[in-house]
């Protein structure tokens, strides 16, 4: 087969110059010798110099065609050596792997067609002894793979895929390594297959897989344990949680049940249910009422706090018309300042309306503010104003009372903390009014600020978000 | 209007309390000092309201309402939870069990009677057994 493009070369190249020169030779020569002026003896001795003179001619243009042929197989020869030379040293130099051409004969039996000498490094076997018997490599794969190899194979013969394999296989020495091996099928004719494939060792790759899966396992192992010590964490917190808020809740039962009866009873002698009262046991019992309902405010703030510390007391956030709540307050204390004398004074900018908050929470807060500025005041007036300043609502409480040190403006909203001991005496407080604003306020997202002027009065404002997109 | 009014709590200067107040102003009160008790006598005396604290021994206020409200004979009486829980939640749970309204502990002796006949008003007569 090999023949047929160069016999085609040397008929191109030497016989057809030479067919076109004898051609040539045998049209002219004689018609040339016809020009010149010879007799017949003369014209036999040119003919037989014509002769010898295209013997010669003849022999050196064959002698050059056919060294200039010569020399252009052997350039050829020497580019296909090369060119093999260069397939086997890539084939044997590849790193960790070999390449090969693998068939099944007629019969089915295995064969292999090449192999470069990687087979030696990864295997242990001779490529001439695997060229020989297939079965040597075969005989390496791990057992309990042979089905899966046998599996594959048979897939890619039968689909004319490609077959790709990463099988455990023993080398000669015994030592185990792990090859990825895969392979093409082309036909060459008549229905057989030669698989030109790739056999790389990944041995070290699948360590590396190994180890990377163990310390996966590792990992979930230790994510399991320390999610179940979370939960045993969450769960003693939660139950802690549970038993403080079991505890405000009996607590605060089991204070306000005895200060039911004091509180009740009082009421009920003070109204003469149960009979009539002279001047004095009146003036005892309403002590005894007021001393009571000061007990239950201190319970009622102290399980606010404590509400609020434990993160229970929710805000309910609602469309609030801010007037409305104002007016109600005002009107709650209304009776107080009365009673003092006071003027009460409110002063609300057309632009209060509505905001989203938590009604309940700012009714508690300005009636806190209010009956501080009330408490605190003996003669004057409170005023409270309320208007807007950019996004926030504003509301300040100002009273001509007897007004706070500076030194004691930072204690003011410390739970516990009333001003002055001498004066707590004379204004009744629990001392946790404004400690219970604060956080309230800042459970809306507000601010609360005093600033006083000793002796003169102070002013109390209260600032919150009017949008509820600023209050987290 | 003189009502028959079934108080369910188990603290018995609380009970006097209230019944007093009551009594004092013209209603017949009932006591019972548990939950099974009370359910027993508001189904056999069928009471005009029935007033029920929330913290009882064993059986709590929530499953008592629950139980009184299971009663069809009882379904228009109005069942007002006294209480001296302010934990949030409360007032929600107290309705969500039955109830028609809440007061709060302690009570008010000025504003209590006028609370008691606002719940009696505004959810009709029961079916009171006028002995």
């Amino acid at each position: 087969m090999i023949l047929i493009p160069s016999l085609t070369r040397a008929i191109l190249r030497i016989i057809l110059p030479y067919v076109v020169l004898a051609g040539l030779w045998i049209l002219l020569s004689d018609r040339l010798l016809g020009f010149l002026p010879l007799d017949a003896a003369a014209l036999t001795q040119w003919s037989i110099y014509k002769g010898l003179a295209f013997v010669l001619i003849t022999a050196l243009l064959l002698y050059t065609l056919l060294r200039a042929e010569l020399g252009a197989r052997m350039c050829d020869q020497a580019a296909l050596l090369q060119s093999e030379e260069r397939l086997r040293l890539l084939g044997d130099n590849l790193p960790d792997s070999y390449v090969y051409q693998y068939t099944h004969d007629k019969d089915g039996t295995p064969r292999f067609l090449y192999l470069s000498t990687g087979v030696e490094r990864l295997h242990g076997i001779k490529v001439e002894d695997v060229l020989r018997d297939a079965g040597l490599l075969h005989r390496q794969i791990d057992p309990e793979l042979l089905p899966e190899f046998q599996a594959a194979e048979s897939a890619s013969l039968r689909n004319r895929t490609d077959f790709m394999m990463e099988m455990r296989m023993r080398r000669a020495d015994g030592q185990w390594r792990w090859m990825r091996v895969c392979s093409r099928p082309r036909c060459i004719g008549d229905g057989q297959l030669v698989w030109d494939g790739v056999a790389t060792d990944i041995s070290e790759r699948k360590q590396t897989e190994a180890a990377l899966l163990e310390l996966n396992v590792l990992l979930e192992q230790r994510v399991a344990a320390r999610t179940t010590e979370l939960a045993a964490a969450k769960e003693i917190a939660e139950t802690a949680d549970q038993l403080k808020s079991a505890f405000l809740a009996t607590m605060s039962h089991e204070l306000r049940t005895p200060l039911n009866s004091i509180i009740g009873f009082t009421g009920i002698l003070l109204q003469e249910l149960a009979g009539p009262l002279n001047a004095e046991q009146r003036k005892q019992l309403t002590m005894v009422r007021d001393s009571s309902r000061h007990l239950l405010d201190l319970i009622n703030d102290v399980l606010d706090i404590s509400k609020i510390e434990a993160g229970q007391l929710k805000i309910h956030r609602e469309p609030v018309d801010v007037r409305a709540s104002i007016l109600k307050v005002v009107g709650l204390v209304k009776p107080l300042a009365e009673k003092k004398n006071l003027a009460l004074n409110v002063a609300l900018a057309p632009a209060v309306g509505a905001l989203i908050s938590d009604p309940r929470r700012i009714e508690q807060i300005l009636l806190n503010l209010l009956n501080n500025a009330i408490k605190f005041t003996e003669k004057g007036t409170v005023t409270l104003t309320a208007g807007l300043a950019q996004a926030a609502l504003r509301i300040s409480v100002e009273d001509t009372g007897i007004g706070i040190k500076p030194e004691d403006l930072s204690k003011l909203f410390v739970p516990f903390r009333q001003i002055d001991s001498g004066l707590s005496r004379q204004h009744e407080g629990t001392g946790l009014g404004l400690a219970i604003c604060r956080r309230l306020t800042e459970l809306l997202g507000g601010e609360i600020h005093a600033t006083s002027d000793w002796g003169k009065g102070s002013v109390f404002t209260l600032t919150l978000p009017r949008d509820e997109s600023e209050v987290l | 209007m003189n009502a028959t009014i079934l108080l369910i709590e188990d603290n018995e200067q609380n009970r006097y309390l209230a019944t007093f107040l009551l009594e004092k102003n013209g209603h017949t009160v009932i006591p019972a000092c548990d939950g099974p008790q009370g359910i027993e006598a508001a189904g056999r005396l069928l009471p005009h309201l029935i007033l029920l604290d929330i913290q009882l021994p064993s059986m709590d206020g929530y499953a008592v309402a629950r139980a009184l409200r299971n009663n069809p004979a009882l379904a228009d009486t109005p069942v007002v939870a006294v209480t001296s829980y302010a934990m949030p939640g409360d007032r929600e749970k107290a309705l969500a069990a039955g109830c028609n309204g809440y007061v709060e502990k302690p009570i008010n002796p000025d504003t209590f009677v006028a609370e008691i006949e606002h719940y009696l008003n505004h959810h009709g007569k029961g079916h009171a057994h006028e002995n």
